[in-house]
């Protein structure tokens, strides 16, 4: 299989051959680009095509068909295929809105021109997807309901509240009664939930751990 | 030789936990015939020990030449999305995402405890690439 890749590959290194990279990390890294515009996924498929060279360039192209990105992944340097006949089964995709819960999908969370709502619906759908024993855990230790007075470069602010302390609900809009109230910039709620990788879970945890103070 | 043709991964618990003792019971679904090659799936269930609450599912297809026509089955069952074929639609893609591995990905990779010489050492690789 794939001997024309290997033909070429060859050619690139001039006889210098260079060990290629485990198939499951450039699995990983493309499903790391669809957790990137998508958020989270419950399955993931893929095909492992052709080879990839530490060093070279990862392009995933993604599609996304309902509920599911289809995706492949090729080799810029060489425009190689890596991946095909794959696919990605989101957490919380918007063609099954309130699949999950009763306060409704993604939809009511985002807000166009506001990066920040995007996190709070990928934190949202990853809330929804925890057990009730998981949730009634998070929430004793949080104990708070946290507002979020969010502003965005165009001058306009948008409110998000996290109740992490009776209902366990992440909504858009102010709080009845807060027991925080976090004002800050989209941008900056943005780079605290995407910097550091695992964008919603830093978040959730800061704000289940009842640090969002820190924000 | 053996190539890693296939993966399917399932997330059973969300979140990830990000700490606890795993077990991981293995199981052959598929042994087929490609002519040459055969092609083996096998499938994983990862439980949280002390739980036994399950965490991940795997399938993964993997190809080992030289080993087929043993006369057995060339067509295995549809597993759903472990076996869809996903075919891209026509149009442009409606996202893209660059980026760029790093010259020691694959050394950095070794570390999950892969140590499949071929991703390590190119006296190793290149005499695999001979042999075909």
């Amino acid at each position: 299989m794939q001997t024309n890749v290997h033909a070429n590959y060859f050619r690139k290194v001039g006889g210098f051959p260079t060990p290629i990279l485990h198939g499951l990390c450039f699995f990983g890294i493309s499903g790391k680009h669809i957790y990137q515009k998508y958020g989270p996924f419950k399955n993931i498929k893929v095909r492992f095509a052709g080879t990839v060279l530490p060093g070279e360039t990862l392009v995933t192209e993604m599609w996304k068909e309902g509920n599911r990105v289809i995706f492949q992944t090729k080799v810029k340097e060489r425009n190689a295929i890596a991946i095909t006949a794959a696919a990605a089964e989101l957490l919380s995709g918007d063609s099954k809105p309130a699949a999950k819960s009763p306060s409704g999908g993604s939809s009511d969370i985002e807000v166009p021109g506001f990066g920040a709502s995007k996190v709070f619906a990928q934190a949202k759908a990853q809330l929804d997807a925890m057990s009730a024993q998981d949730k009634a855990a998070k929430l004793k230790k949080a104990n708070g309901v946290f507002q979020f007075d969010v502003s965005n470069d165009a001058g306009k602010t948008e409110s998000w509240t996290i109740d992490a302390k009776t209902e366990g609900t992440i909504k858009k809009g102010k709080a009845a009664k807060a027991d925080v109230t976090i004002i800050v910039k989209d941008s900056d709620l943005v780079a605290l939930a995407t910097g550091k990788g695992s964008a919603q879970s830093l978040f959730m945890r800061y704000c289940f751990e009842g640090k969002c103070a820190n924000l | 030789m053996l190539l890693h043709g296939e993966q399917f991964l399932e997330i059973k618990k969300y979140p990830i936990p990000t700490s606890g003792t795993l077990s991981t019971e293995a199981r052959i679904i598929d042994i087929l015939d490609k002519g040459k090659a055969a092609s083996v799936t096998i499938g994983t269930t990862t439980k949280d020990k002390s739980s036994g609450e399950v965490i991940f599912e795997n399938q993964a297809t993997v190809f080992i030449r030289g080993s087929g026509g043993f006369g057995g089955p060339s067509k295995g069952a549809d597993r759903g999305a472990a076996t869809a074929p996903n075919v891209p639609p026509k149009r442009t893609p409606d996202a893209v995402v660059e980026e760029k591995t790093s010259e020691d990905q694959a050394a950095l990779y070794r570390l999950s405890g892969d140590r499949n010489p071929l991703h390590i050492d190119p006296e190793f690789s290149y005499a695999n690439q001979c042999a075909r």
